[in-house]
């Protein structure tokens, strides 16, 4: 949906309200169905074929008790890793985000619930130090990956690989400052490559049936 | 393919999504309902944050009989040093004024909806059209609270005061929830 980029009336809210309502209704309505008894899942999110690789790329890992150790974008085996471009000074989407995941993983059964990690790439190091970016993450999950570099080459090289990028904005008034970075929700696989992706505004309800299907059928995958 | 398939089935809800969703909302929870200056408000929240969160955001729906503008927004400094009025923005000029639009040379990426930036703008006013609604929604209009002076615990009520062009102010008691 193009609508909330180039519309201008009052009621923007109201249309990304009502675009997130659309599609959980659309998928309810069964129409993110695929077919039974192929490789292909039915995925609610978006897939890109081929999936795109990050698996070779690894940042520091900030979160305990990693306290800086470098860390592979790829799941453990059997395991999802879910990796998202963010920052903890940022009010609405990150957080909006974070609280979407848990909810999803929460719905996951408390069998699968162990098996997805999740990571938060700071598009702000200046300010998101490894105790900030920790405590943000607590404030969601009993476990995290914080995945924080200085070195600008080495965090673009990872943002290209997933297709994702950031721009700090101008500071306002106060000297605070917004940084504008590209809020998809990626999950990568224990071979390191992007099975699917959600776009900011996902329901939870629609991030828990992929984050089944990935984690169930993972056995059968070509 | 699923994402084509997806696509034209939000094409195709979108119109009846946006014309269900134009009108007020029956949400109704907690809020202000100021008859004699046409102004309602209807699930004003605030969503939790970490402890060490600087900036928290507050949302509600706001309906006006007559329609009016809202053009301040304030809390107590007990809460956050300043609150302002943002809307989410998307593209290439995220957090850009409109002035800028051209002169950034982006490149086609940024028109793809999914990877193009998320982004936020302080706004001034926000127009609400007489007998209408406008929802501030995660990922739509938020009121910012900037500096926080401690953090946004589940439960808390944090006053607002809305300042409208018509009403004049209006204060509502935001509830704190995670989502």
């Amino acid at each position: 949906m193009r609508v909330s980029r180039t519309v201008r009336f009052p009621a923007r809210g109201a249309i990304v309200l009502c675009t997130a309502l659309v599609i959980a209704t659309a998928t309810a309505a069964g129409c993110g169905g695929g077919r039974d008894g192929d490789h292909t899942t039915s995925l609610r999110g978006f897939t890109r074929t081929p999936a795109p690789q990050v698996g070779h790329l690894s940042l520091p890992d900030v979160a305990p008790p990693s306290s800086g150790a470098p860390m592979r974008l790829r799941a453990g085996a059997g395991r999802l890793l879910l990796v998202y471009f963010g920052y903890t000074s940022c009010p609405d989407v990150c957080p909006t985000t974070f609280a979407d995941v848990r909810a999803a993983i929460g719905q996951l059964p408390a069998a699968l619930r162990g098996q997805v990690a999740v990571a938060l790439v700071t598009v702000d190091p200046a300010r998101d130090t490894a105790k900030a970016m920790n405590r943000y993450m607590s404030h969601f999950f009993a476990g995290w990956h914080a995945l924080r570099t200085t070195d600008a080459a080495a965090l673009r090289r990872v943002e290209q690989a997933f297709g994702a990028r950031h721009e700090r904005e101008r500071p306002r008034a106060d000297g605070t400052y917004a940084v504008s970075h590209t809020a998809l929700l990626y999950a990568v696989d224990e071979h390191g490559a992007i099975r699917v992706e959600w776009p900011f505004g996902t329901p939870p309800a629609d991030i828990a049936p992929d984050l089944r299907t990935l984690l169930t059928g993972t056995a059968a995958t070509t | 393919m699923m994402r084509k398939i997806t696509m034209m089935t939000l094409a195709t809800l979108a119109a009846v999504g946006l014309a269900a969703c134009g009108g007020d909302d029956k949400n109704t929870t907690t809020g202000g309902d100021l008859p004699e200056k046409g102004i309602t408000v209807t699930d004003p929240w605030a969503r939790t944050t970490a402890p060490t969160a600087t900036t928290g955001a507050v949302y509600m729906t706001i309906a006006s009989t007559d329609g009016d503008v809202l053009t301040a927004v304030s809390v107590p400094a007990s809460v956050a040093g300043e609150a302002q009025m943002h809307e989410a923005t998307t593209g290439a000029n995220s957090g850009h004024d409109p002035g800028d639009a051209g002169t950034m040379g982006h490149d086609p990426g940024d028109t793809a909806p999914m990877t193009a930036m998320k982004g936020m703008r302080r706004v001034h006013r926000i127009e609400i059209a007489a007998g209408r609604s406008v929802h501030l929604a995660p990922g739509g209009y938020h009121i910012m609270l900037m500096r926080l002076a401690a953090p946004v615990t589940a439960g808390q009520k944090i006053p607002i005061t809305l300042t409208f062009s018509k009403a004049g102010e209006v204060t509502v008691d935001a509830v704190a929830r995670d989502r």
